[in-house]
């Protein structure tokens, strides 16, 4: 349950039906950058321990951004029950 | 985000949730796709925390999330640790170990196995060790897909 993102499409994955032309980069550029590589490359495994961070709060509930004023910390957070984490980003 | 709120909806009041927004998977620089194109979505890879905060709150106002969200800092420590690129889903026991590790999205990004996986916590509460070592730095480390998707 470790796999690596770049290392996941499957086979019949035609990228070039779902890449612009003028997309500056390919999954091949993708593949061979190695910052990608690393952020697809997970340093905590399952029944490992959770990396610990800690960041400020964010609330868009309401429509709105607000910051929360409280800071996230998560081994703090899970001191009591399970926190699920969610990734990703807007792209 | 569907599947996803639906969750917390559902187990909210035994497991927390969160958002962590990370580093542009498809930014204009980078491996665009045509389906951020079609969608208007036309990204800059943020080069600041600020402009990564802008770029996440576009995001969560757009996509409605209702679930508390953090940033991941440019420098990007908190993806590089769970390898979260393009996007994943995790579950932390209580104590600090993971429970579950999802497989990378898009193709490995199940809401459907977060759920099996926190019912099998959530059944066996005490399984986990409480005082499981912190990974990385003990103190606050500052802090990136196919997108917030459920």
């Amino acid at each position: 349950m470790s796999g690596k993102w770049l290392e996941k499409f499957p086979d019949d994955f035609n990228w070039r039906a779902v890449t612009p032309e003028d997309s500056p980069k390919t999954p091949e550029d993708v593949l061979s950058d190695l910052t990608m590589q690393r952020l697809g490359t997970p340093d905590v495994t399952e029944d490992g321990a959770a990396f610990d961070f800690e960041r400020p709060l964010f609330d868009f509930s309401d429509g709105t951004e607000r910051a929360t004023g409280k800071t996230f910390r998560l081994l703090e957070a899970a001191r009591s029950r399970p926190v699920a984490l969610i990734f990703g980003s807007y792209t | 985000m569907g599947a996803l709120h639906e969750l917390a909806d559902k187990y909210g009041d035994r497991v927390e949730f969160l958002v962590v927004y990370i580093r542009e998977a498809h930014p204009e620089e980078g491996w665009v796709v045509s389906n951020n194109r079609d969608q208007g979505i036309r990204i800059n890879d943020p080069t600041t925390d600020d402009e990564r905060r802008q770029v996440a709150t576009a995001c969560a106002l757009r996509l409605k999330i209702k679930i508390p969200v953090v940033i991941d800092g440019i420098d990007d420590a908190i993806a590089s640790a769970y390898g979260a690129l393009p996007d994943r889903l995790y579950l932390i026991a209580p104590g600090g170990a993971v429970a579950f590790q999802g497989e990378p999205g898009p193709w490995g990004f199940d809401p459907a196995a977060l759920e099996q996986a926190i019912d099998v916590e959530l059944s066996s509460p005490t399984a986990r060790p409480q005082d499981v070592p912190i990974s990385g730095d003990e103190t606050c480390r500052e802090a990136g897909n196919g997108g917030v998707r459920s």
